[in-house]
């Protein structure tokens, strides 16, 4: 108003005949994009005043222009604003061009410019992550950030996933991240009650990798510091899609794959069978009775079968006014490559935004899923389909002349796989609210003084349905049946203020806050058996005679934490970033209830400085950044510091028994996090290099220090000892060829390269004794976590065929006093590679994932080549097996019942095996209907791609597949291969079109 | 200024939001467990404790099953045909020290005996108050978790030799505590059961009854087990003298059916029971042993069968009513005395009448009584329906624990009593001439407790 004040003023000074000469007069004129499309809504405002107008449905404005006014100013949101001098014209159309927005890094309570953040965090290619078919956003990220290694344990859909950012820290504390998603951190790990071997389902499995728009992973303190007591794993920031300004756009995804087992190993015929427990029999002098070898079955053949995907993606995006919005819809069917086991997913988002004046804006985001997972047993599981697959004996028909199931001494593997019921249910719903104020406005939009409190809640409700007939071994004999629920219900409510200043020399941006978290987990089960088998349609336990046993418990965990973080950067090089925040966990005892975690971080724009001017033209960017800090972990259970006593039975009545010995001094983990960084970008962007180094040391590991039995407690929850973590990170992103600037669909090449080389070490134990876990696992100081600890094999005495171990302490006995270190599951090196080709509307995608340097122990080996049982076959490795004196070979004589068959079996190197693998993750071909054809067809956009996953892999490894791990996601045993469904092989052929 | 205000209202209001602070926000209830301090305060809850004995006591690896199918296949008596691969190695006798079943057996014990100490200690500290605890309830609790932790201690020192004896619950102690030679640990069962016999009530006899007096331990209890202990200890004249409190206790073995025992009918209290003690099982506390005896078809896992060599002597000598109720089938011998297998209920004895006249009919014949000796071997073979006819010629030791072979197949003697009678050396080297060594008279220290208490020596050939 004073403006105008002042040019009124001055109007008046020159005298009302000048002004005469202005006469008001009207311009009219259209706004445009780049891409020719009007734009509904532009403001279009007299500068210096505050009248304006806004475009029509046509993208035409009209407007009265005032005495004068000599410039309008054309607005658009997402596009860079024009200021137009009007000179003589009543017509003027204008182009708007989307604006150049400076990438941001989403971090914890807010986003940060990327040139002035001082933390270490991954930006997951969102683009890259829609090109692959998977099921989960740990899939999606897998060999896609450095420094995250992304492992599944098997190829069961919508199983146990391990992600490890930076190493495994911890032993027994979980090593997972945090996922933050929209806000909320995610309810994590698996919720089921029955085993199913040593594959977990995760509570992830509910969200749908399409509805992502970024993804960050935080990795170093400073990133993470404001998540205090849950950072020490790195946190994973997940924005979900919002919608932008325009109309509604209105996008379809179709994706159908099918797939077969990367790898197969063979089984002994019937004859073969027969042939080697003969001979294990003669060698030992063991009589010999016939066995039958008239049927011969394959039974990998008959579980097996070709895995049909497909998965249906729908979302609507869009924006009016100040109103954004974004809702999606997908549903997936997934036919593992297992008989009997399906995969069943229907997702829903909806995120609406509002900025309903220019101090308030409120939104929600709401996710709900629901999926449907007929599981079958897997893994170390004698009831699982693959693994008794491979351990029944060929002479086994899958079904006898009379058509029942033939047995054996377990389960029958296509009974196990067809007959039980395994309905695992799980909806999942997301919601939160949050409400922005600003308390004082800035000169621009991002500054000034704003409350936001957002209240939002992760549901999980999830529901095992069983039932196993008496077909089936676990069945028997009158059928069996499981009912479980479990709730887990988490709400947060967390109030924050932010403060931002942008001034000439500096910026300024703070926040604190504080967060009340409440998780209660309620679980309830229940098991019957006696069911009516005489009426086959009756597999619920209201028609069961005998009520076997229930169960309903509840569990409750509180967070409540005060944080603050503040960045100050001056001249728009010089950072420093100091964060901090105060946990309180209800899991702990009253003296080690709160921790508090920090951290500090400075960085530096040596390209902005005057002296590095002479090489601006070729190094556009370049960066140091260093961070030191304290994070912690509170994954353990609750109230695991208490000593207490639990309630159990005796005749029927209430029988108290010691539980836990506890311990009072029980306290976080805590790990203090180095790391440095440089960041580069060359040729305008062109090339980016970002080259980092971190250093991680964790205290006080949470772990069961073992106890001799003599004290009535055989482990102690404690604060046992220290590791250590560190490496190299390594990412490039690249256009190696570019054509496409000179001519319009000219050849281009990007390649994008991330990889970390890293240590990961057991630094002190409380006593220094090997913690023994799994089949051959133990923690062993100066090792990597998941080590492996068994006796050295010499191979085969030529003589004798008897397996030799080194005797270390020279007894004579072969015992744990001669167990050594015989490498770990950790790979010291991984990443992945993409190589994107594009040129007119085709682009071919290839995505290398690498995994070198680390160790699988083949506990298969160890049962199928026993060579000394007829309980179950063998592998057709033992063909080569030792049969005479002079015979060279790996594998030792067969025997069935001396002291050398026994011997020959020992757990030793001979089943240690490099799993480094590199494979060829994802070749996919897609086709760009061009733009003007789309557009005659009244779409927007449409896609078409025909692509490979998991087509090549280049192993040594001898099992099933070198991305395994039968323990699923424990901390101590990783990279144990125990009957274990191998990852898929697909095809898959995918549409998208936008309209 | 007036925006000033503003904002003060809002800082103040955030303010109040930051601090809104639901005061016992981190106390959250536990449900499932009791704090250690709230555990044993009266005398209700300490009847409620020393129950939790008997709970432990139906553990896997206790009587819930280890310790029948351990030292079944250790000896002739189960022949393993499973996939345990830990069991392969009880079967050759070839334990390693980081067999689990052995270690699973090892805590299972020391878990044990650490509850009944703290239960002593924690019993005997409540103040001298009728109303917090009546004596009456205080020294039967005792005498409970004294004789729980003399048949553990019994348990140990009959398959470690030498044993770790904690006498109480003190940690720092039973962290380092070394073992205790052999005979001084039994010495020490002998005197709990003892201590405890004096204030137990008496059992009823085998009359009715109500499961109370056979699941839980009585005097009478007390002193069947005291007639086994006393065989280890070469006591014979003390064995006889208990032996034969506890037979005049009841009535003749005769009255008794053998097949009762092994049904459903042993569960019923209108059926007078020969059982001392058995642990008791139901539905929702079940245990697995029918499910490890039992073949696939019947819905079992068939872990064990039968050893040949006990699968034919049963054939020939097991008498009518015994070898139906204890083995079945042709070339493969199953286990019979454990059935249920969907519920898991079958009770585990650990000391019946037929085992007290034979223990009798041992001591008196190592004292020389070879008349009463002979009578009482023969009450046994009486009622299991078979012979009773004794070749003058036989050494009666030998018949004596044949009977017992046969009486007590599966019940957890036969390795002890192969020990105890020095027959093991020829009966195992027999069975596995290939592996059999004198060292596996005992099994090894778990590794795991060798690790963590160098105090602890490992038995030889480990």
């Amino acid at each position: 108003m004073n403006k105008l004040k002042h040019i009124l003023l001055f109007l008046l000074m020159l005298g009302l005949g000048v002004a005469q000469a202005w006469a008001q007069s009207t311009i009219t004129g259209t706004v445009k994009d780049t891409d020719g499309e009007m734009l509904i809504g532009a403001t279009v405002a007299i500068k210096g005043t505050q009248k304006g107008t806004q475009t029509d449905v046509d993208g035409k404005f009209s407007l009265e222009i005032p005495v004068g006014a000599t410039n309008i100013l054309v607005s658009y949101a997402g596009h860079v604003t024009q200021d137009i001098e009007i000179g003589n014209r009543s017509t003027i159309d204008v182009v708007l061009s989307l604006t150049e927005t400076e990438e941001v890094v989403v971090v914890g309570y807010g986003s940060q410019l990327k040139k002035n953040f001082v933390g270490a965090a991954a930006i997951v290619d969102a683009e890259a992550m829609e090109k692959l078919p998977v099921l989960t956003i740990n899939q999606a990220m897998q060999g896609q950030a450095a420094g995250v290694q992304v492992i599944s344990s098997s190829g069961m859909p919508g199983g146990g996933i391990s992600v490890r950012v930076r190493g495994q820290t911890s032993l027994s504390a979980g090593n997972n991240p945090l996922y933050i998603i929209d806000g909320v951190p995610m309810v994590n790990g698996s919720l089921g009650q029955v085993g199913f071997g040593g594959q977990n389902t995760s509570s992830l499995a509910g969200l749908n990798p399409d509805d992502i728009e970024s993804m960050q992973v935080l990795k170093d303190a400073s990133a993470t510091a404001i998540y205090g007591a849950r950072a020490a794993n790195g946190v994973i920031v997940i924005t979900t899609k919002r919608g932008k300004a325009g109309k509604p756009v209105i996008s379809f995804t179709m994706n159908r794959s099918w797939g077969k087992e990367t790898n197969r190993i063979t089984m002994l015929n019937s004859s073969q069978y027969r042939n080697l427990i003969n001979e294990a029999k003669e060698n030992d002098g063991v009589s010999i009775t016939p066995i039958d070898t008239t049927i011969n079955t394959d039974w990998l053949n008959e579980v097996f079968r070709v895995a049909d995907i497909a998965d249906y993606q729908a979302n609507i995006s869009g924006g009016e006014g100040k109103t954004r919005y974004f809702a999606s819809f997908s549903h997936r069917d997934e036919k593992a490559i297992i008989i009997g086991s399906q995969f069943n997913r229907y997702t829903f988002r909806a995120n609406v935004t509002n900025e309903a004046s220019s101090r308030i804006s409120f939104g929600t985001n709401i996710a709900a899923s629901y999926d449907l997972n007929n599981r079958v047993n897997g893994d170390n599981n004698i009831y699982g389909v693959l693994s008794t697959a491979i351990l029944c004996p060929p002479n086994v028909p899958v079904y006898t002349k009379d058509g029942e199931y033939g047995t054996w001494q377990f389960a029958n593997p296509v009974a196990t796989a067809l007959e039980p019921r395994y309905a695992n249910t799980n909806l999942k719903f997301t919601g939160s609210a949050w409400f922005k104020y600003k308390l004082l406005k800035g000169k621009t939009e991002g500054e000034g003084l704003s409350l936001r409190t957002d209240a939002s809640t992760d549901y999980n409700g999830y529901i095992e349905d069983h039932f196993e007939p008496s077909t089936t071994t676990q069945g028997r004999p009158k059928g069996y049946g499981v009912y479980t629920s479990r709730t887990i219900i988490r709400w947060v409510v967390e109030p924050v203020m932010t403060y931002s200043k942008v001034s000439d020399n500096y910026n300024i941006d703070a926040v604190v806050g504080m967060t009340l978290q409440k998780t209660t987990d309620q679980q309830a089960n229940a098991t019957a058996s006696v069911f009516p088998e005489d009426f086959k349609n009756l597999t619920y336990m209201r028609s069961a005679s005998i009520k076997d046993g229930a169960f309903s418990t509840i569990d409750f965990r509180t967070l409540k934490s005060y944080f603050g973080r503040v960045n100050y950067t001056l001249k728009e090089r010089y950072t420093l970033s100091l964060s901090g925040r105060a946990d309180g966990s209800s899991a702990f005892g009253p003296n080690r209830r709160y921790g508090f975690f920090w951290a500090a971080a400075a960085g530096w724009v040596i390209s902005d400085e005057a002296f590095f001017e002479p090489l601006r033209d070729k190094i556009n960017l370049l960066k140091l950044r260093t961070s030191y800090g304290l994070v912690g972990n509170d994954q353990i259970g609750n109230n695991i510091w208490q000593r207490a006593w639990g309630v159990a039975a005796y005749l029927g009545n209430p029988a108290l028994t010691t539980v836990r010995r506890g311990n009072d001094d029980l306290s976080w983990e805590s790990s203090h996090k180095f790391d440095i960084g440089v960041e580069a970008s060359f040729y305008n962007n062109r090339l980016n290099v970002n080259l980092g180094f971190f250093n991680t040391n964790t205290s006080d590991l949470l772990f069961a220090k073992q106890l001799p039995s003599t004290t009535g407690f055989v482990n102690q929850a404690f604060n046992i000892g220290k590791s250590n973590n560190r490496g190299l990170e390594l990412e490039v992103r690249g256009t190696i060829i570019d054509k496409s600037a000179i001519q319009k669909g000219g050849f281009k090449w990007d390649i994008n390269v991330n990889m970390a080389y890293a240590s990961n070490k057991v630094v002190s134990l409380v006593d220094n004794n090997p913690i023994f876990s799994g089949f051959s696992s133990a923690i062993l100081i100066g090792q990597p976590f998941n080590a492996f600890y068994a006796l050295k094999s010499l191979g085969v005495d030529p003589e004798t065929g008897l397996m030799m171990y080194e005797d270390v302490n020279g007894d004579g006995i072969y015992s744990q006093n001669d167990f050594q270190y015989l490498g770990s599951a950790f790979a010291p090196l991984y990443g992945g590679i993409t190589n994107t080709f594009s040129w007119k509307f085709i682009t071919l995608d290839m995505f290398w994932q690498l995994n070198y340097g680390n160790e699988i122990y083949n506990n298969n080996w160890e049962f199928i080549q026993t060579m000394g049982t007829d309980a179950w076959n063998q592998d057709a490795s033992v063909l080569n097996r030792w049969r005479q004196a002079g015979d060279k070979t790996s594998l030792p004589r067969a025997g069935y019942r001396s002291a050398a068959s026994i011997n020959n079996n020992l757990s030793s190197s001979r089943f240690v095996m490099d799993g480094s693998f590199s494979r060829l993750k994802n070749l996919a071909l897609s086709f760009n209907v061009p733009k003007n054809v789309a557009q005659k067809m009244k779409m927007q956009s449409a896609r078409f791609t025909v692509s490979g996953q998991n087509i090549w892999t280049i192993t040594k490894y001898k099992g099933f597949d070198p991305e395994v791990s039968s323990f699923g996601e424990d901390n101590t045993s990783a990279g144990t291969d125990f009957l274990t469904l191998p990852q898929l092989q697909m095809f898959t052929l995918g549409v998208n079109a936008s309209f | 200024m007036k925006q000033f205000k503003k904002i003060r209202r809002w800082v103040l209001g955030a303010v109040l939001a930051f601090s809104f602070n639901a005061c016992n926000f981190l106390e959250q209830p536990v449900v499932t467990l009791v704090p250690d301090e709230f555990a044993i305060t009266n005398g209700n809850q300490a009847k409620v404790a020393a129950r939790g004995l008997f709970h432990r006591l139906q553990d896997q690896s206790l009587y819930g099953e280890r310790l029948i199918t351990v030292t079944g296949t250790l000896a002739d008596e189960l022949l393993w045909v499973g996939t345990d691969p830990g069991n392969r190695e009880l079967e050759l006798n070839e334990v390693q020290a980081t067999n689990i079943s052995i270690g699973g057996v090892y805590s299972k014990i020391y878990e044990t005996v650490h509850q009944a100490n703290s239960i002593i200690e924690r019993v005997a500290a409540l103040p001298d108050d009728d109303a917090v605890i009546a004596d009456v309830v205080r020294k039967d609790v005792i005498a409970q978790a004294l004789f729980v932790r003399a048949l553990l201690f019994f348990h140990a020192a009959l398959i470690w030799g030498d044993a770790c004896m904690p006498l109480n619950s003190n940690f720092e102690s039973n962290l380092v505590i070394a073992r205790t030679p052999n005979h001084q640990v039994l010495l020490q069962v002998v005197k709990d059961l003892k201590d405890a016999e004096k204030v137990l009530k008496a059992g009823n006899g085998g009359e009715i009854g109500s499961d109370e007096d056979r699941c839980v331990p009585t005097s009478t209890a007390c002193k069947a087990l005291l007639s086994r202990v006393l065989l280890h200890t070469k006591q014979y004249e003390e064995a006889e003298a208990y032996a034969t409190e506890v037979i005049a206790a009841y009535a003749s073995l005769d009255l008794y059916r053998f097949s009762a025992l092994w049904t459903e009918e042993n569960k019923t209290s209108t059926v007078a029971a020969e059982s001392i003690l058995e642990l008791y099982f139901d539905i929702s506390d079940n245990n697995s042993l029918a499910f490890w005896f039992e073949t696939a078809t019947n819905g079992g896992r068939l872990e064990y069968v039968v050893g040949p060599e006990i699968a034919r002597v049963m054939k020939n000598k097991g008498g009518v009513a015994r070898l139906p109720a204890s083995v079945r089938g042709g070339t493969t011998t199953y286990v019979n005395k454990y059935r249920d297998v969907q519920n898991g209920t079958d009770r585990v004895k650990i000391i019946r009448l037929a085992e007290v006249y034979l223990n009798r009919a041992e001591a008196r014949a190592r004292l020389g009584n070879e008349i009463g000796a002979k009578n009482d071997l023969l009450t046994v073979r009486r009622r299991a329906g078979a012979s009773t006819l004794v070749n003058v010629n036989d050494d009666l030791l030998t018949l004596i624990y044949e009977e017992r072979a046969l009486e007590l197949a599966f019940e957890g003697h036969r390795w002890y009593d192969l020990k105890r009678s020095g027959q093991i050396l020829d009966v195992m080297g027999n069975e596995n001439p290939d592996t059999w060594a004198s060292n596996d008279t005992l099994m090894p220290i778990p590794a795991r407790e060798f690790f963590l208490n160098r105090n602890i020596t490992q038995n030889p050939g480990y």
